[in-house]
């Protein structure tokens, strides 16, 4: 009997076991991410609104401006968690369809995955320069 | 007779959708793991200059009476805490940089094993930051029970 091996995808790049258990651990470990970030917000909206700014400093001969600490802003905080929880929907979504892809062995998932991971990478790529652009304009105003 | 065929049908793989899709999220890593990897820098030399500018400071006002704080001290913080964040920023950078510059080789070479090493930089990526979220978690909140504790008698 002729044995021949005709694969389908010869010229396509195999996921081996190695590289299956790899995506395992990213979904896992992103999904310990998207979960600590949740609860962050929820902590920091929880903090905001609950717990009133109180005044340190008083008044006092002849300062007409007290001095305030431990203000919270409800918008930064609003902002915060709005862009935070758009960020990490898609980096939830690529965890539950890389983990769904590798279970069933479904190719349309895994393209799935990829591209919420390029949008999640993206996001924090222009996210990240905008901070390190923030952190170079602080430096320059130091020196 | 008929050949016994042998087909790769239950594997997975990386078809031309999901390899232009690996490609777009290896190159997105590269640019996060650059700039991440510059902004640790930048955070590592702010956290030097505020420490120089606090010892500055605290040598202007050490023949001051009534001095109740050292700034120096606060520096020394600054420092610490600039170059904390600084050296988390290199990590996570180069993880991300390797996942990027790992899967763009496996995807033009075939390479099976530069794919899983790839993958492997990318779990590290995620693993990092999810230690680091956990940390910063329980600060907050040991910040929050601190504070909601100590503030009941010592406000004015």
């Amino acid at each position: 009997m002729e044995n021949t091996t005709g694969d389908l995808f010869d010229d396509e790049l195999k996921m081996d076991a190695t590289a299956k258990n790899h995506l395992k651990g990213i979904a896992t470990w992103a999904m310990i991410v998207v979960v600590t970030a949740v609860l962050g917000y929820i902590v920091t909206i929880a903090d905001t609104f609950l717990s009133p700014a109180y005044q340190v400093g008083r008044m006092r001969e002849g300062f007409t401006a007290s001095v305030a600490f431990g203000q919270k802003s409800m918008t930064g905080a609003i902002i915060q968690t709005v862009i935070g929880l758009i960020i990490h929907f898609f980096l939830y979504r690529f965890c539950v369809l890389i983990s769904q892809s590798v279970r069933a062995m479904d190719q349309d998932k895994t393209g799935a995955a990829f591209r919420n991971l390029k949008i999640y990478f993206a996001i924090t790529g222009v996210i990240s320069v905008i901070v390190a652009l923030a952190v170079l304009i602080l430096l320059a105003a130091m020196i | 007779m008929e050949p016994n065929q042998t087909t790769s049908l239950f594997q997975l793989n990386v078809d031309a959708n999901n390899a232009y899709a690996l490609r777009s999220a290896a190159s997105w890593g590269k640019v996060l793991g650059v700039v991440s990897i510059i902004m640790g820098i930048l955070l590592v030399i702010t956290g030097i200059l505020v420490q120089s500018a606090a010892n500055d400071i605290s040598s202007d006002f050490s023949g001051y009476r009534g001095r109740t704080y050292d700034s120096g001290a606060l520096g020394r913080a600054g420092l610490i805490v600039y170059g904390i964040a600084g050296v988390i920023m290199l990590l996570s950078g180069v993880f991300a940089l390797n996942f990027g510059n790992r899967a763009s080789k496996a995807l033009r070479t075939n390479d099976t094993q530069a794919l899983a090493s790839g993958f492997s930089a990318a779990r590290n990526y995620f693993a990092v930051w999810a230690i680091i979220m956990i940390v910063l978690l329980l600060l907050v909140l040991i910040g929050i029970i601190g504070g909601a504790t100590g503030s009941g008698g010592g406000r004015f």
